[in-house]
C-alpha cells in the first residue's frame, strides 16, 4: 500500500509539473475578462470531470462575493437532472451540452470544458456550437488533449494518461483559480454595474 | 483636433506633472462594421482583406489587439472605412480605429461601455499592449467627442474630461477662422513621439511643457468668455512651445509652409499630432482666407465641422 500512495503522489506530482503558468494566467486573463463586462461562463463535462464542473460554478459563483461587488456570471450544465435526462433521453447524450447551450450562450461568452480524453461527443458538439456562435472556448484537458485542443482558444492539458490523475489535477487548478480570483476581487473590489 | 497642450499628454510627462490639452472631435469619421460570419473564421478588410481562422493570425494589430480584449476568437467580418488616411496623418486616425473597434465589437455582445471606459481600454492597447510611444488624448476625443480640456492626472490619477462651456456664437467664431491643409507629408509619429518623451525629462524641455500645458487652461478660460479671437495666438504660442520642447515636431518644409502661412495672413498655426507631417491647422481671420488659401495652392484644403458627439453606434441589428 505504501508504494502505492508513493507512486501515486509521484505521478501526480510530475502531472502537475507540467501545468504552464503562462497558459494559467492565459486561462484566467478569460474569465476575469468576461467577469469585468458581466459575460456568462458556462463549464461542463462528463463523469469525474462533471462533478469538477460543478464544483468550478460553485466555488467562483460563492467564494468571490463581497458587499456591493459584481457577482460572478457562471453556471455549470451537468446540474439540471430534469433537462439533462430529458435532452438525453430524446434527443441522445451526445447532444446534452449543445442544446443547453442553443437556449443560453451568446458571442463573447466563455464556454469551460473540463476532459480528461478530449474526445466526449457530447463536449466535442458543444465547443463546435459554442464556436459558431463567436463565443470563447476554453478547456482543461488531459492525454494530449484529443480533438478539444484544437477546438479552444486556450486549452491547459494535464500530461498524464491517468484519469485520477487528470481529474486530481483539474480539480487543483480549479482551486488554484478560485483562490486567485478572491484575493484579486477582494482587493480591487469591481462595483456592480 | 487638439489646439494646445499636445504633448503633455504623453506619460513621461503627464504621470508625472499632470497634463492637459484642449481638443474637438470633427466629423472625419471611421467607420467599422462588424457581422457574423458563416464560414466561422476571421475576415478583416481595410487597405487590405485578410482571411486567417482565428484572432491571432489576424495581421492588422488593432482589429487582433480588440477582439482579444472583447473576447471574440472568430466567426466574424471586420471592416474599417475612413474619412481620412487611417496613418500618418495628425488627427489620432488610429486611436479612432481602436475606439470603433471596441465599441462595435462590444455592441456585437451586447454590451454598452461609457465612452471614457472605451477611451481607457483603447489606451491600454496602443499603449500598453502594443507599446506605441503614445498619449491619451486621441483616445478620449474619439471616444468622448466634443469640444473638451482633457487632463491627465499625474501617478496614475487617471483622465478627467471636462467640455467647454461657452457663450453662443463662440465655437462658430472659432471655426470661421480654421482653416486645414493636408501637407501630404504623412509621416510616422513614433520617432518624433519618442524624442518627445525624452524631451519630458530635459529641463529646458520640461519648463516648456509646463507652459504647455497652461495654455490648455487659457485657451478654456479665454473660450469660457466668449472670446475665439485669441486663439490664434495661443496656438502660434503653443507650436513655439513645442518646437522648442521638441525640435523635430517640426522640419525645413514645414517651416517653410508656415513661413508662407504666417505671411499671407494666418495669425498662428500647427501640425495636427505629434507633427513631421501630416495636417496643418491654421487660424486666419476671414479678411485674409483667400490670400493663404493661394499662397498654400499646392496643399490640398481640406473642409472640417466641429463634431458633437464620439464614438456611437449607428445601427445594431438584434439576431
Amino acid at each position: 500500500m505504501k508504494d502505492h500512495v508513493r507512486g501515486y503522489l509521484d505521478r501526480l506530482e510530475r502531472a502537475l509539473a507540467t501545468i504552464s503558468p503562462d497558459l494559467v494566467d492565459e486561462f484566467s486573463g478569460r474569465l476575469y475578462r468576461a467577469y469585468q463586462d458581466g459575460k456568462q461562463v458556462f463549464v461542463l463535462g462528463n463523469g469525474g470531470s462533471a462533478s469538477t464542473a460543478s464544483h468550478m460554478a460553485a466555488d467562483l459563483g460563492k467564494n468571490t462575493i463581497g458587499a456591493n461587488m459584481r457577482r460572478f456570471r457562471i453556471m455549470s450544465l451537468n446540474d439540471n437532472i430534469p433537462l439533462l435526462t430529458a435532452l438525453s433521453n430524446d434527443m441522445g447524450y451526445q447532444r446534452v451540452f449543445a442544446e443547453q447551450l442553443m437556449n443560453l450562450i451568446r458571442p463573447g461568452d466563455v464556454l469551460v470544458v473540463i476532459s480528461g480524453s478530449g474526445n466526449s461527443p457530447n463536449v466535442l458538439r458543444a465547443m463546435d456550437y459554442a464556436r459558431s456562435e463567436c463565443a470563447q472556448v476554453v478547456g482543461l484537458l488531459g492525454f494530449s488533449g484529443g480533438r478539444a485542443a484544437e477546438l479552444c482558444d486556450t486549452a491547459i492539458i494535464v500530461d498524464s494518461e491517468d484519469y485520477g490523475v487528470i481529474e486530481d489535477a483539474h480539480l487543483i487548478l480549479n482551486h488554484i483559480l478560485v483562490e486567485y480570483f478572491h484575493e484579486r476581487l477582494r482587493r480591487e473590489r469591481p462595483t456592480r454595474v | 483636433m487638439s489646439f494646445v497642450g499636445g504633448g503633455t499628454d504623453l506619460p513621461a510627462f503627464c504621470d508625472v506633472h499632470g497634463g492637459a490639452v484642449v481638443s474637438t472631435a470633427i466629423d472625419k469619421w471611421i467607420r467599422v462594421i462588424v457581422n457574423r460570419r458563416f464560414e466561422g473564421d476571421v475576415r478583416v478588410g481595410y487597405s487590405e482583406i485578410e482571411i486567417v481562422q482565428d484572432v491571432n493570425q489576424v495581421r492588422h494589430e488593432l482589429v487582433r489587439e480588440a477582439m482579444l480584449r472583447t473576447g471574440i476568437p472568430r466567426g466574424i467580418d471586420v471592416l474599417t472605412l475612413a474619412d481620412v488616411p487611417s496613418r500618418g496623418t495628425g488627427l489620432g486616425s488610429s486611436s479612432a480605429v481602436t475606439v470603433g473597434l471596441l465599441n462595435a465589437l462590444y455592441a456585437f455582445q451586447g454590451i454598452a461601455k461609457p465612452a471614457t471606459k472605451l477611451a481607457e481600454e483603447a489606451a491600454e492597447i496602443e499603449i500598453g499592449v502594443l507599446g506605441k510611444p503614445l498619449g491619451r488624448q486621441d483616445q478620449y476625443a474619439a471616444a468622448v467627442g466634443g469640444f473638451n480640456l482633457i487632463e491627465f492626472l499625474p501617478s496614475g490619477g487617471g483622465v478627467r474630461v471636462s467640455p467647454l462651456i461657452t457663450p453662443p456664437g463662440t465655437t462658430e467664431r472659432l471655426h470661421e477662422h480654421l482653416l486645414l491643409f493636408y501637407t501630404g507629408m504623412a509621416r510616422g509619429s513614433d520617432a518624433i513621439l519618442r524624442e518627445q518623451s525624452q524631451a519630458a525629462s530635459n529641463g529646458g524641455a520640461v519648463e516648456a511643457m509646463h507652459r504647455l500645458r497652461d495654455l490648455a487652461y487659457e485657451m478654456r478660460d479665454r473660450l469660457g468668455e466668449g472670446d475665439a479671437d485669441s486663439v490664434g495666438d495661443l496656438i502660434r504660442r503653443g507650436w513655439e512651445l513645442k518646437n522648442a520642447a521638441a525640435p523635430n515636431t517640426a522640419n525645413a518644409a514645414i517651416e517653410e509652409l508656415m513661413a508662407r502661412a504666417l505671411a499671407a495672413g494666418a495669425v498662428g498655426g500647427k501640425l495636427l499630432g505629434a507633427g513631421g507631417g501630416g495636417f496643418l491647422l491654421l487660424f486666419v481671420p476671414p479678411a485674409s482666407h483667400m490670400k493663404v488659401r493661394d499662397a498654400l495652392d499646392d496643399l490640398r484644403e481640406i473642409p472640417f465641422r466641429f463634431a458633437s458627439h464620439g464614438t456611437e453606434i449607428l445601427l445594431l441589428e438584434q439576431t
